[in-house]
């Protein structure tokens, strides 16, 4: 085979065969001898003082092994960014579904029952639902003594319901105003989403003799999960050891630990493996789902439809706890300007506390609420301007050498060309319009995480290749590229490269899989520990072959000496000669932190997240006809254009264009998480509306290959930005089709119908 | 769920003979689609499930001269693609089309999808529409019931606790009698915000309409006949103003109930613009 074939070409998965056979082990398939079942019980009250907590009725069911409530586990506060969530509810409740005792019973159903068997005295509490709200004087305070609360991320600003802000300004507003012809404002919000993850969370704990605590978990970052058990067991990272098993989806959802916790202490009370599995409508009603938002935008332009300056102000509503919303609200204001060039800007974004459970990482997080809310803004100036929405867009799209709003300076930017692409697919300038139906375009900036990944390939004694991680491939199609990349490295077929996505003990650190960064950072880590093992096969092989190591290459799964090709040897006998007489096993290595341009923290206050090593693009049109008489939308056709930098796989990067855009449909036309007061109504895939699969519309996708020059041979993550570009590309076709700018998701037809009632009064 | 017992009954009369043993402690379990669900969230907690998906005797689609008869274990996916439902009761196949899904229609049945009597349920609009009629068996005998009085609130029938559903009783449709059913759901194959069966049986030399059914199903507790509405049509020649003044009739007699699929103003809305659609399908529909 020769070089430079194996990246860009499409590969099965490494993973397909034993997922589509059935043999794949997820996390509740795992299963012990002398398990127990766990059970939470959870708050009926959004906002309660605990007064009494009796489990004696529940401890006497038969079956029952034992229960803890607060006072009975560590008395820590955990938190990703603030250290603001007991184990257990203790001294009150801020949300319904906070789990307040832990049972573990012989079978599920006792633990159910005994659960239920659990009396608490509650003090109901003034509750506060809207963020808004919340932030309002008098408004009910969730976390008394919030400033006491330590920060796992430094610079948070907090006050109040707020826990965190970032805000970022640039240029001077103020002259901005002066200087722009027209202004437009607008409100959107945006629903809370369920991840709608087929496999549900399940966790299966239990300590060997030594006091080593091992767990079984279905997750997206086994470190994270160590870290995170490590602060709440007391237990130094080396006596804990995170299993990650195979997963049905994360999404996002799977990042942080949800009951992995609960499992280990119950483990360590009782001495028997305990495992616990979340039903859907406890997923839905304690586990991470997308933020709601609600997003104020002010924009002034020039009549010539240049874009002078911006104020946006981003209030995500986080829950009960902070989670990631800290976090989540700095990528809502790194977004909000899109990839459009803006001299002035001032952005305000909250993670505000309200008594809903606690929202946090779902795939684009942030950038999916900003997204729609900047895009919908466009196209609404781009109209009254009387300007096409791809021109007004082109007019002010940014470009190499550009400056980003938190201060980067701008390379291998990608979505000239990418638009570009979607106006021919899609064909654009000679779209036809008819009666009802109408055009929509929405285009995508983002960023994507860095952080650490490591990599180990052991060349085995018959030369075969073995890659070690820790990064798990969540669905997305990971480990089949990274074994695509050291396929390239090492000039071997990639289907016989063996890729183990190891535990927390037997694989080196990575960061977790989210933010687009698999590919992109491990991949980094997969080239380094690569050439780190040609160091050392080269270094042999001078030996042997008595040719200088700078001269030796490897072709075909030969080394051979460069100017004299018959000097050569294979790796098997490179191997054994490594193995028995000189050298030892041969294993590359690599520890990569992802590079990165720090923020201008002159512009950029209260983001806790390291800056981005890359940013990713995308955009898309969609062509929908309305039913004006229900309200009803269908979205016809779909054109999607993304920038994958450089594809390794395009079988698995279509994969991921094509689910992100049905993940984005679901949250454009249907899904919300539905409150009623802090009570979930819809806690069920009956009520929760997913699409099905007769609702996936035609969808055509190009991609372009502007190379980042941090990733792998150029590529950057395509996986977030998906699910960023239907909602504000269908609302903008709604308009289009029958005038009506809806501002909030999700587009029912209900929604959609009283939009245009509400129109055709205003014109009378 | 525990303490839950489980009989599998082999006839009609095993079941019966339990029912009348256990009444309302029991519980009956066809193809589980709807009672699975939830003793899973532990909403239903029967002492005793009586398993009848095995009863043979409940299983057929039979024509005789003027009606045709279904047994209640008929699945959902067995109506869809009878040729007998087919060929005489086309809306039934059309009304299963947008019932859920394959897998659901393959396993859910027509009898325990009426007892279970969800307000948004497809089949009994439909049924309502043809004049179906249902057969209940106890052990002391057997009574007949029309499907527009067998349900009595949200999931809540006439049925009594000893007795059992066994057959749908169905009268082929007239010589220019014509039947729909349509449903307006946000994904297509969901739960109905609205749906609307309707038969219309129009004479053959005026051209009016001599019967006309117009029943409406997730506007409230239980499916409930636009009877205003029916009256704007029958005895007259269908038009496009017939028909508008139809839909107006069913939004001013209809009181809708808001639920998770849509609030009562869209409801509302719905109610108009479906009896209007339904009018004008059925009345220059196919034939049937």
């Amino acid at each position: 085979m020769a070089k430079n074939e194996i990246i860009g070409r499409p590969f099965a998965r490494v993973d397909g065969r034993r997922k589509a056979c059935g043999d794949a082990v997820y996390g509740p398939d795992i299963k012990m001898p002398g398990m127990l079942h766990a059970k939470f019980l959870a708050s009926p009250y959004p906002h309660a003082r605990i007064v009494h907590v009796d489990t004696e009725k529940a401890e006497k069911l038969s079956g029952v092994k034992t229960i803890l409530t607060a006072k009975d586990v560590p008395q820590v506060c955990w938190g990703l960014m603030v250290k603001d969530t007991p184990v257990l509810a203790g001294d009150k409740a801020r949300f319904m579904g906070e789990p307040l005792a832990v049972v573990a019973a012989t079978k599920r159903e006792i633990a159910e029952e005994a659960a239920e068997l659990i009396q608490v005295e509650y003090e109901e509490l003034k509750p506060v639902f809207d963020p808004e709200e919340a932030l309002g004087p008098g408004a009910p305070l969730i976390h008394e003594g919030a400033e006491a609360y330590a920060c796992a991320m430094p610079g948070l600003i907090r006050y109040g319901n707020v826990c965190g802000q970032t805000k970022i300004s640039g240029g001077d507003p103020e002259q901005g105003w002066r200087e722009s012809d027209l202004i437009f404002e607008d409100r959107f919000s945006t629903p809370v989403q369920h991840h709608g993850f087929i496999e549900p969370h399940a966790v299966t704990a239990r300590f060997d003799s030594n006091g080593r605590l091992e767990i079984w978990t279905s997750t997206q970052a086994i470190f994270a999960i160590r870290m995170a058990l490590g602060e709440i067991m007391g237990l130094p990272l080396n006596r804990i050891r995170v299993i990650g098993t195979e997963v049905g989806g994360g999404f996002g959802g799977k990042t942080d630990i949800t009951v992995e916790h609960f499992c280990a202490l119950l483990a360590r009370m009782t001495g028997k493996p305990v495992k616990m599995q979340l039903t859907r409508s406890e997923m839905m009603t304690y586990t991470s789902a997308r933020h709601g938002c609600v997003i104020h935008l002010k924009t002034g332009v020039k009549k010539d439809g240049k874009i002078v300056t911006r104020e946006a102000r981003l209030l995500f509503d986080t829950g009960g706890y902070a989670g990631h919303g800290p976090g989540v609200a700095a990528l809502g204001a790194n977004t909000i300007l899109g990839p459009y060039r803006t001299p002035h800007f001032k952005i305000d974004s909250l993670s505000v506390y309200t008594n809903k459970m606690n929202f946090s990482f779902m795939r684009g997080p942030g950038g999916v609420q900003a997204g729609f809310a900047c895009e919908s803004h466009m196209d609404r100036i781009a109209r009254e301007l009387n300007l096409d929405p791809l021109d007004f867009r082109i007019k002010n799209l940014i470009s190499d050498g550009d400056t980003s709003a938190t201060g980067q300076r701008m390379e291998a930017v990608g979505i000239q060309e990418a638009l570009n692409s979607v106006a021919k697919i899609s064909n654009w300038k000679q779209r036809k319009k008819s009666k009802n139906r109408g055009w929509g375009l929405c285009c995508c900036q983002y960023e994507l995480v860095g952080m650490t990944s490591s990599a180990l390939v052991k060349l085995s004694e018959d030369g075969s290749l073995h890659l070690v991680i820790g990064a798990i491939d969540h669905g997305q199609g990971s480990s089949t590229v990274l074994a695509q990349i050291l396929a390239q490295e090492m000039d071997i077929p990639a289907d016989q490269i063996a890729v183990t996505v190891g535990d927390t003990d037997t694989a080196p650190y990575d960061t977790g899989t989210f933010g687009d960064r698999v590919t992109f950072n491990m991949g980094n880590a997969v080239i380094e520990a690569a050439r780190d093992l040609k160091v050392q096969l080269f270094s042999g092989a001078a030996a042997m072959l008595e040719s200088p190591a700078e001269n030796l290459e490897l072709v075909g799964q030969m080394i051979r000496d460069r100017d004299n090709p018959e000097k050569a040897i294979s790796l098997l006998e490179l191997a054994m000669g490594s193995y028995f007489f000189q050298g030892g096993a041969p294993m590359g290595k690599s520890t990569v932190l992802a590079p990165f341009q720090a923020y201008a923290y002159e512009k950029v206050e209260g983001n806790p997240y390291p800056a981005t090593p890359a940013h990713t693009y995308a955009c898309q049109v969609v062509e929908v006809s309305v039913d004006r008489d229900t309200g009803m939308v269908r979205v016809e056709n779909i054109y999607s254009c993304h920038d994958a930098g450089r594809m390794i796989n395009p079988l698995g990067t279509e994969g991921q264009i094509q689910g992100g855009i049905m993940m984005g449909l679901g949250y454009a036309l249907w899904e919300e998480v539905v409150f009623d007061g802090g009570r979930v109504t819809n806690p069920n895939l009956i009520d929760y509306k997913m699409p099905f699969a007769i609702n996936q519309p035609k969808i055509r996708i190009a991609v372009t290959e502007t190379k980042t020059p941090n990733g792998p041979y150029g590529a950057r993550g395509v996986g977030n930005p998906p699910v960023l570009l239907p909602a504000a590309a269908i609302a903008n076709a709604i308009h289009d089709a029958v005038g009506v700018r809806i501002r909030e998701l999700p587009l029912t037809p209900e929604r959609v119908l009283f939009s245009l009632k509400r129109e055709a009064a205003n014109k009378k | 769920m525990k303490d839950m017992r489980y009989i599998r009954a082999a006839s009609v009369t095993e079941v019966t003979d339990c029912l009348k043993k256990y009444g309302d402690k029991a519980k009956i379990l066809a193809g589980g689609q709807s009672l699975v669900p939830l003793l899973r969230q532990r909403l239903a907690r029967p002492g005793l499930l009586i398993d009848i998906s095995r009863v043979a005797d409940l299983k057929f689609i039979r024509k005789t001269k003027n009606t045709l008869k279904i047994g209640a274990l008929t699945t959902h996916r067995q109506l869809e693609t009878d040729p007998l439902i087919r060929e005489h009761l086309p809306i039934l196949a059309d009304m299963e089309k947008q019932l859920a899904s394959v897998q659901i229609r393959n396993l859910g049945t027509l009898g325990g999808n009426l007892c279970h009597a969800d307000p948004a349920g497809d089949v009994a609009p439909a049924l309502m529409a043809l004049g179906a009629k249902l057969k209940l068996i106890s052990a002391t005998g057997a009574r007949t019931m029309s499907v527009e009085n067998f349900f009595k609130d949200f999931f809540e029938t006439a049925i009594r606790p000893d007795e059992v559903l066994a057959e749908i009783d169905i009268p082929l449709l007239p010589d220019l009698g014509h039947a729909i059913y349509i449903k307006h759901s946000s994904r297509g194959v969901d739960t109905a915000i609205i749906g609307v069966g309707t038969f219309i049986l129009k004479d053959h030399d005026t051209d009016t309409c001599k019967e006309i059914r117009l029943c409406v199903g997730a506007v409230g507790p239980v499916p409930i006949r636009a009877k205003n509405a029916e009256a704007v049509i029958r005895g007259k020649v269908v038009t496009g103003k017939t028909i508008a003044e139809a839909g107006k009739k069913a939004r001013e007699e209809i009181s809708p109930v808001s639920d998770l699929q849509g609030s009562a103003e869209y409801k509302k809305e719905l109610i108009e613009v479906f009896i209007q659609r339904a009018l004008k399908a059925a009345s220059s529909g196919r034939r049937k």
